[in-house]
């Protein structure tokens, strides 16, 4: 018990690098084994020492010095040379934002003029030959344009291939075409296609019962009928 | 009018007369330093990567950086401390990096591709007790570590190693003791 003290006490004393006190110098002289565990430990810590100053010794090589001072000179270049190098960055910045700006303005596809006639004529080659839409008139054409809002942006063709495919009946395809080919003759339908949409309010909204006095129910041809000759 | 334009002129000339001389002034002073400290460095990042060519890149990277900030460096007897903190920062990553490198490269090679165990005669010939210690110090935590391999260092007494690390002496000397006391442990 009394050399396991010791021998703590000589492991601390050798890694803190102190001196041994006198109880434990007269001690190890006394004990043989405390002794052989003092020069097995110090001859441990004396090379731990001499490994470590190996380590850390090492001399710089010659190229260090000159290696440095060609690194600072190249920073120093570099760092004289910072404005025409920004200035040409932020030249090619500008060249390239205006660029793709200019190329979106020129694809989308509002930018069309015809992008109504377009939808009036592939909606008739759609449908029946005989409904082909009549050329449009210059007046609506004017109008519509001028309103060219949100609405004439969904009625414009999608290419055939990032479409996806939809099955429509022939007698919706014809009703369409037929409703299509009215678009330049009635201006009111034309306006409510191409003018966007008013601004919902946020003021408060009076509901009252719908009130239906009488009640007539026609045949859906003969009502189509009607509408086809107004 | 075109008197005050000459003064102005003049001043502008003055002061940039005068941002040279600063400059040049302050590139004299850091390559005074670069000569005192740039061995240093590569010290401690040799300590660390125990490759000359390493430790030479990564010590010159170490010295560019500080480069960059000597100016904000407001007391300038505080730089050597400074760049052995960058130094050692800078090692250490390297270190990981290339561990991390050997360790990937080591999972996907072949078995065939390995290099060939050392045989016994290689493990009597190489250092053993030297391979074994640096394998000790890689798994010191970074505080001891760069205790040890400062105090290592040859013309440095603890003061100066405290001064460097901006640590008070004893913090010093205790990770001294407790980092050589953890050593011995692994190495016995």
């Amino acid at each position: 018990m009394k050399c396991e003290k010791h021998q703590g006490k000589i492991l601390e004393t050798l890694a803190a690098g102190g001196v041994f006190s006198g109880e434990l110098s007269t001690h190890c002289q006394a004990c043989p084994a405390c002794r052989s565990f003092y020069e097995q430990q110090a001859s441990l810590f004396r090379s731990i020492d001499a490994g470590l100053r190996a380590m850390a010794n090492h001399e710089a090589p010659p190229s260090f010095l000159p290696g440095v001072r060609g690194r600072f000179a190249e920073l120093t270049v570099s760092r004289r040379a910072w404005v025409p190098r920004w200035s040409f960055s932020v030249a090619l910045a500008v060249v390239v934002i205006l660029g793709l700006s200019l190329g979106y303005v020129r694809l989308r596809p509002e930018s069309r003029p015809n992008s109504l006639e377009n939808v009036a004529a592939s909606a008739g080659a759609m449908g029946n030959r005989e409904l082909e839409p009549q050329p449009l008139i210059e007046s609506s054409t004017a109008s519509i344009r001028h309103h060219n809002g949100t609405r004439s942006r969904d009625l414009s063709p999608v290419p055939s291939t990032a479409a996806p495919e939809v099955i429509v009946l022939e007698e919706d395809r014809q009703a369409f075409a037929k409703f299509v080919a009215r678009i330049p003759r009635e201006r009111d339908v034309a306006l409510a296609l191409t003018q966007p949409a008013p601004s919902i309010s946020d003021g408060s909204v009076e509901i009252s019962l719908l009130q239906i006095e009488s009640v007539e129910v026609k045949p859906l041809e003969t009502a189509l009928a009607d509408g086809g000759a107004n | 009018m075109q008197e005050l334009a000459l003064i102005h002129q003049g001043e502008i000339l003055e002061r940039d007369a005068a941002r040279e001389a600063e400059r040049s002034r302050r590139d004299r002073e850091f390559e005074a330093r670069v000569v005192e400290c740039g061995p240093l460095a590569f010290r401690v990042a040799q300590g660390v990567l125990r490759n000359a060519a390493d430790a030479e890149d990564v010590a010159q990277e170490a010295l560019l950086r500080a480069y960059r900030k000597f100016d904000r460096l407001r007391d300038v007897t505080r730089f050597r401390g400074w760049l052995v903190r960058i130094s050692f920062r800078l090692a250490l990553d390297r270190w990981r990096s290339a561990r991390r490198r050997e360790r990937r490269e080591t999972e996907w090679s072949l078995p065939e591709r390995r290099p060939a165990p050392p045989t016994a005669e290689e493990i009597a010939v190489s250092n053993q007790f030297q391979a074994r210690l640096e394998q000790a110090l890689d798994e010191m935590p970074e505080k001891f570590r760069i205790v040890l391999l400062l105090a290592a260092i040859q013309g440095y007494t603890l003061e100066e190693v405290a001064g460097m690390l901006g640590v008070p002496t004893g913090t010093v000397k205790s990770r001294l003791f407790l980092a050589r006391k953890q050593l011995a442990e692994k190495l016995r």
